[in-house]
């Protein structure tokens, strides 16, 4: 049964990875990177249950917040970068290398 | 009652990130003003911490905050550097926004605000804290990265650097909920109780301390996790990259040593991968740094090989003898050499940062000796050259490795610094062995000279007196 | 008996501290010097500080009883290594205080003069700052408790030698004359590392973590076995040889003339040369336990005496002259060394700074009147103009030719009675004829520079006293000369013998016990060949001295009897000659090969990496996951 949740949150983890590393849109990355972070609070509210402590719920809503927070920046950058490029490919942004 | 007074220079930070925040809806505001004031607060809060280190000698670990926060010897080394980066970086950046005018009061207040995520992150007793005063400091230093919004290098920096820094930090939380479920919580001397009785290598335990590792080798830019490193250092303001480079990587060390240095057993599966990915980290950050044109991406490489060398100091920590103080000086000897030089390079950047690439600096010494002879200090002391204090603090990291039978990491940490010689001496060369093709004209009388001149007279001094630490 | 104090450093500190201060003094304002006045009075307080010192040592070194007489002081552990413990210390018995009282007195004398000699000349703090770290490193190596921390002094001495020597660094001549000095002082000093590295490794066990200072390492002399004891003395010699200008190794000295006077005063008289005695006094230990170590010693002095003392008949330069006396002198204070006469060598090397001072001195008055002319051929009838200057050079001449009652008599003749005490009858036989030699160049000096007529009017004209400031150090000097040897004055004369008393406690040697009639007729003896010699130089030049070019054997001495040569051609070209087939050759071809290719390849691989800095977000991110991917196969290894 616990397990079942597990391989889900790994199963979602795994999709937020490659979300992240062959996505091209910029907005499709940051979904993918809350993916995984709704990943880990699958697995915490799943440990939380397997350990019968509450800690792991309110972990999880910790992680939430934080995540939040992170969107919030992401799309105030997101807009920005629009404004620069008028396009959301993240290979249009390779300005700094070398 | 001893316990606050320990937080008390953490409180007046936060006091005063939430004050500039506050003045900053003032329509009188002025940044100058707010450079002050940030200064004066950075001033403060290193005096409080210096006196915290002196009066109190409690350990306070298990009280504090329910065991959310602890304070040790190490932490309030990490406090205190990050204190000092914040001021010095706060006069560079006084200097640097006469001629980059993109500055607002809030600058200053994130940077407070990034200070506040760095100490706390060094006093984490608990992983979720942890995280969370990792994603404090990060989110603020991101909008300091991408501050300036006109330029398409800066947002391309932010951009950068908040997709894989928030790509990192999925991994922290991944990791925190397996070492959960494992250890059935998230505090560190509940998990180190745990892994007295229980093997490390169970399977959860080993894959969550490993997503932890990752974000950490991603913050210190350890190969292959480093590649952001030189765009992001490019293409942020000269005063933030200083920042960034020193008192970020200062928080998150702190953080790794307390973590590692409580979970003994947890560390033992461990120093084989440490092992290889300081060599890598070393000598991988070694030759990126030496085909780089552009000052500021050839010392954010050379930061590389210096995360590669304080990993030394980690695969070095065992049960017997914990080289926290190595760490910590060796942290105390790169912060300074490399804020040195971003703040030199605010002084001397010019409007846009317009004297970046090592031609730049061509015949610098001709025209500005003070500052080139400055310059030439950090890059020496970076370089490992005694009696500077980066010769100091990699002779220890050296020694400390060799006594805890790790001969090979030693020989190969010094052949690595015997290549980086081959980048620091390129700048000298230009500086010195060439003649000047402009006049290098800039405002003498600035903060970040003063700064500069400091920060070249701490890195002898921390070198000739390395008790102190 | 108390005999640790705390003040012993302040004697080689405060000149050392007075190079230092002259010397930042000097950078910081070498555009726009400071007054002269600041930096010789600033050079003066090192000097007369450490005289003063002294004094106290002195008087505090009587009050103690004779056979325990020293006094240390242990600064910090310098190093330790295994069984090799070497404090920071320094160490004064009677043998260095008598050295600490003349190197001060005499070096204190010439700052004095140097300060009107000097007056102004460029980068006046620069000589100073060396001068004072001449004298402080002389004090160093006489203060040393122990040969390591006396070899600080030894190659400080060096390299201040090698410094004032090329001070005048406009004429290349100099320049190379200074590297003469240090080049040849280094071969020495090879010999003197290896000796002391010999002495450690012989006594280690003995020593067993003990410092390695004199008083362990005399008391553990005795376990050396005999071929490392005399290894160890031969070696030391070698040093001795280099630091003393004795022969293979004499020819840097002459050469030092480059240097302004006042420096080959100091390194003439007070400091430098004198070194290699006062190891050799210092080991004497050592050296009274191998004959055969002190035997080689007296004969290169004797020898060495006698090939200065013809050189000196027919050289031109009065600069040159002195310092082949000096070579001489020193020959002869190494074959009393060498007969374990130690007392007599030491002695010989207290009066000699005096003379020595006072002619380099006279000498430096009388260039200094004829605008840096240093021919004695173009001077002459010097006497009416600077009849002072006459006096004081006529004394040191006497003192030098050892006419009694001059200082030189008494220390010479004590030497040469020694050796022929002590059985030595040929070093004896040659040191007398070497005396008679002594006695003719020096007169044949003071004949042709301050008598019989000008031969060079102009400079006859311009020529004058020196200023007070000058002329005080050599009326000082003089008396010295003249009365140093009643210090020390023999039985003979119903004297006490003072200074061989004094010396007694730091010296190992045995009186050997002559009649009074052989003493006597030895005195006499000597006393009859040094008028020989300046009656025949009065002969041939008082009056009518005839400037022809030399021929024969006097052409060979006026040569040098091509020492120089010899050595230029068989070791240093050949030297020079391997040295370009290096770097010509071997460097580029071998050693640089996979210097260069290393580098290559590092260049090649920095532009590899760069490629990988793509510039896309999501490459990073695949570097990544690639890494973390790697750290799981590994990881799961350890499952």
């Amino acid at each position: 049964m616990i397990e079942d949740y597990l391989v889900l949150s790994v199963i979602l983890f795994c999709i937020g990875i490659l979300g992240v590393i062959s996505r091209r849109n910029v907005f499709t990355v940051l979904m993918s990177i809350e993916l995984m972070l709704n990943a880990a609070n699958l697995a915490f509210v799943a440990f939380a249950r397997l350990n019968e402590t509450m800690d792991g719920q309110i972990l999880a809503m910790m992680v939430i917040a934080v995540a939040a927070a992170e969107a919030a920046l992401g799309l105030a950058v997101i807009i920005l970068l629009h404004r620069q490029k008028g396009r959301l490919d993240s290979n249009v942004f390779s300005l700094l290398k070398g | 009652m001893h316990d606050l007074v320990s937080f008390l220079p953490l409180v007046i930070t936060c006091t005063g990130a939430l004050l500039l925040m506050l003045y900053a809806v003032c329509p009188k505001a002025e940044q100058e003003k707010a450079s002050l004031m940030s200064m004066g607060f950075f001033a403060v809060a290193f005096f409080a911490q210096l006196l915290v280190v002196c009066t109190v000698s409690r350990p306070l670990f298990p009280e504090t905050f329910n065991g959310m926060l602890g304070v040790s010897g190490f932490t309030n080394a990490a406090c205190l550097i990050v204190y000092a980066c914040g001021f010095f970086t706060t006069l560079s950046s006084h200097t640097y926004f006469r001629e980059n005018h993109f500055a607002t009061v809030e600058f200053y207040s994130l940077l407070l605000f990034s200070a506040v995520g760095m100490v706390l992150l060094s006093m984490a007793r608990e992983l979720i804290t942890a995280f969370i005063a990792l994603e404090i400091m990060s989110l603020a230093i991101y909008v300091l990265v991408g501050f300036n919004r006109a330029s398409s290098r800066s947002t391309e920096a932010i951009f950068k650097y908040l997709i894989l820094g928030a790509f990192s930090g999925a991994f922290f939380c991944m990791g925190t909920a397996m070492i959960y479920g494992a250890a059935g919580s998230t505090r560190f001397d509940s998990i180190a109780e745990w892994l007295a009785f229980n093997p490390a290598t169970t399977p959860l335990m080993l894959g969550g301390a490993f997503f932890l590792l990752i974000t950490i080798f991603f913050k210190i830019s350890a190969f292959p996790f480093h590649a952001w490193v030189l765009d992001v250092y490019d293409g942020s303001s000269n005063p933030i990259t200083g920042f960034m480079a020193t008192a970020l990587k200062t928080a998150v060390f702190a953080m790794i040593a307390n973590f590692l240095a409580l979970s003994g057993n947890l560390h033992d599966s461990w120093i084989t991968g440490l092992f290889w990915i300081a060599v890598f980290t070393m000598f991988g950050g070694n030759l990126i740094a030496i085909g780089q044109d552009n000052v500021k991406r050839m010392i954010a490489a050379s930061g590389i090989v210096h995360s590669g060398y304080l990993l030394i100091a980690l695969v070095a920590i065992n049960s017997e003898y914990f080289s926290g103080a190595v760490i910590a000086y060796y942290l105390a000897a790169y912060s300074v050499a490399t804020l040195g030089m971003f703040a030199a390079l605010s002084w001397l950047g010019g409007e846009g940062e317009k004297r970046v690439t090592f031609d730049d600096f061509k015949g610098l010494a001709k025209r500005q000796p003070l500052a080139a002879a400055t310059i030439a200090v950090f890059l020496l002391s970076m370089a490992g050259i005694p009696p500077t204090a980066g010769f100091m603090g990699k002779f220890y990291i050296i020694t400390s490795a060799i006594s805890a039978g790790q001969i090979a990491l030693g020989v190969l940490g010094i052949i690595s610094s015997i290549i980086s010689m081959w980048y620091y001496l390129r700048l000298i060369v230009s500086m010195y062995f060439h003649d000047a093709e402009e006049d290098f004209i800039v405002d003498g009388s600035s903060l970040a000279s003063i700064s500069t001149v400091a920060l070249a007279v701490a890195v002898f001094a921390i070198g000739l007196f390395p008790l102190v630490l | 008996m108390e005999h640790t104090v705390n003040y012993l450093v302040c004697i080689p500190l405060l000149p050392l501290a007075g190079a230092f201060v002259l010397g930042m003094m000097h950078m910081l304002t070498c555009k726009n010097p400071l007054p002269e006045k600041l930096y010789s009075f600033l050079a003066m307080l090192g000097p007369l500080g450490s005289l003063i010192f002294t004094v106290i040592i002195f008087s505090t070194l009587r009050e103690m009883p004779a056979e325990s007489r020293y006094l240390t002081q242990n600064m910090f552990t310098w190093f330790s290594a295994g069984d090799l413990h070497v404090d920071m210390g320094l160490f004064a018995d009677p043998l260095s205080t008598l050295f600490l009282i003349f190197v001060t007195f005499i070096g204190s004398l010439i700052h004095i003069y140097s300060i009107g000699y000097m007056a102004g000349e460029e980068n006046y703090g620069k000589y100073f700052a060396y001068f004072n770290l001449f004298l402080g490193s002389m004090l160093i190596l006489v203060l040393g408790n122990g040969p390591v921390v006396m070899f600080i002094g030894w190659e400080g001495v060096g390299l201040c030698s090698y410094l004032l020597i090329s001070f005048y660094t406009k004429d290349r001549d100099n320049v190379l004359a200074g590297n003469k000095a240090f080049i040849v002082n280094r071969v020495g000093d090879l010999g003197f590392v290896l000796g002391v590295a010999v002495l450690f490794w012989g006594l280690h066990s003995a020593l067993g973590g003990a410092g390695f200072d004199y008083l362990n390492i005399k008391a553990g002399a005795s376990t050396l076995t005999a071929g490392t004891g005399l290894a160890v003395c031969l070696l030391l010699f070698i040093g001795a040889t280099g630091k003393s200008a004795q022969f293979p190794l004499y020819v840097w000295l002459p050469d030092a003339m480059a240097g302004p006077t006042p420096v080959s005063a100091l390194i003439h008289a007070a400091t430098m040369v004198t070194a290699g005695i006062y190891m050799v006094a210092r080991f004497s230990f050592l050296y009274a336990s191998y004959p055969f170590a002190g035997d080689v010693v007296a004969w290169v002095g004797i020898l060495t005496a006698l090939l200065a003392a013809i050189i000196g008949c027919f050289q031109r330069d009065i600069k040159k002259i002195l310092a082949y006396s000096t070579v001489s002198q020193l020959g002869y204070m190494f074959a009393g060394v060498g007969v374990a006469a130690y007392s007599a060598g030491i002695f010989h090397v207290f009066t000699h700074s005096f003379f020595k001072a006072l002619l380099f001195l006279g000498a430096g008055s009388v260039i200094y009147a004829l605008h840096h002319e240093q021919d004695i051929w173009k001077m002459g009838g010097l006497k009416k103009k600077m009849p002072l200057t006459w006096i004081v050079m006529v004394i040191g001449a006497l003192a030098l030719a050892g006419f009694p009652p001059f200082a030189g008599f008494f220390s010479k003749d004590e030497i040469l009675f020694m050796a022929l005490a002590k059985g030595h009858w040929m070093i004896w036989l040659i040191g007398v004829c070497v005396a008679g030699l002594t006695a003719f160049y020096s007169f044949r000096l003071i004949f042709l520079v301050f008598h019989g007529k000008p031969r060079d009017q102009k400079s006859y004209d311009n020529a004058h006293e020196p200023p007070p400031v000058m002329t005080v150090p050599l009326i000082i000097l003089a008396v010295g000369a003249t009365f140093a040897g009643f210090f020390n004055l023999p039985a003979f004369f119903s004297g006490d013998s003072m200074v061989s008393t004094w010396l007694a406690p730091s010296l190992l040697e045995h009186h050997s016990e002559a009649s009074r009639v052989t003493e006597g007729v030895a005195m006499v003896l000597s006393i009859a060949v040094v008028l020989l010699g300046i009656f025949y130089a009065w002969k041939k030049f008082a009056s009518k001295p005839e400037d022809k070019p030399l021929t024969g054997f006097a052409k060979w001495g006026e040569d040098k009897f091509y020492v120089d040569e010899f050595y230029n051609a068989f070791i240093v070209q050949p030297w020079i000659a391997f040295g370009r087939t290096i770097s010509n050759f071997i460097e580029p071809n071998i050693v640089d090969l996979p210097v260069k290719g290393t580098t290559w390849l590092y260049g090649v691989l920095g532009m590899l990496f760069k490629v990988f800095q793509a510039g896309y977000v999501r490459v990073y991110a695949i570097y990544m996951v690639i890494g973390l991917s790697l750290m799981s196969i590994f990881l799961s290894q350890s499952l």
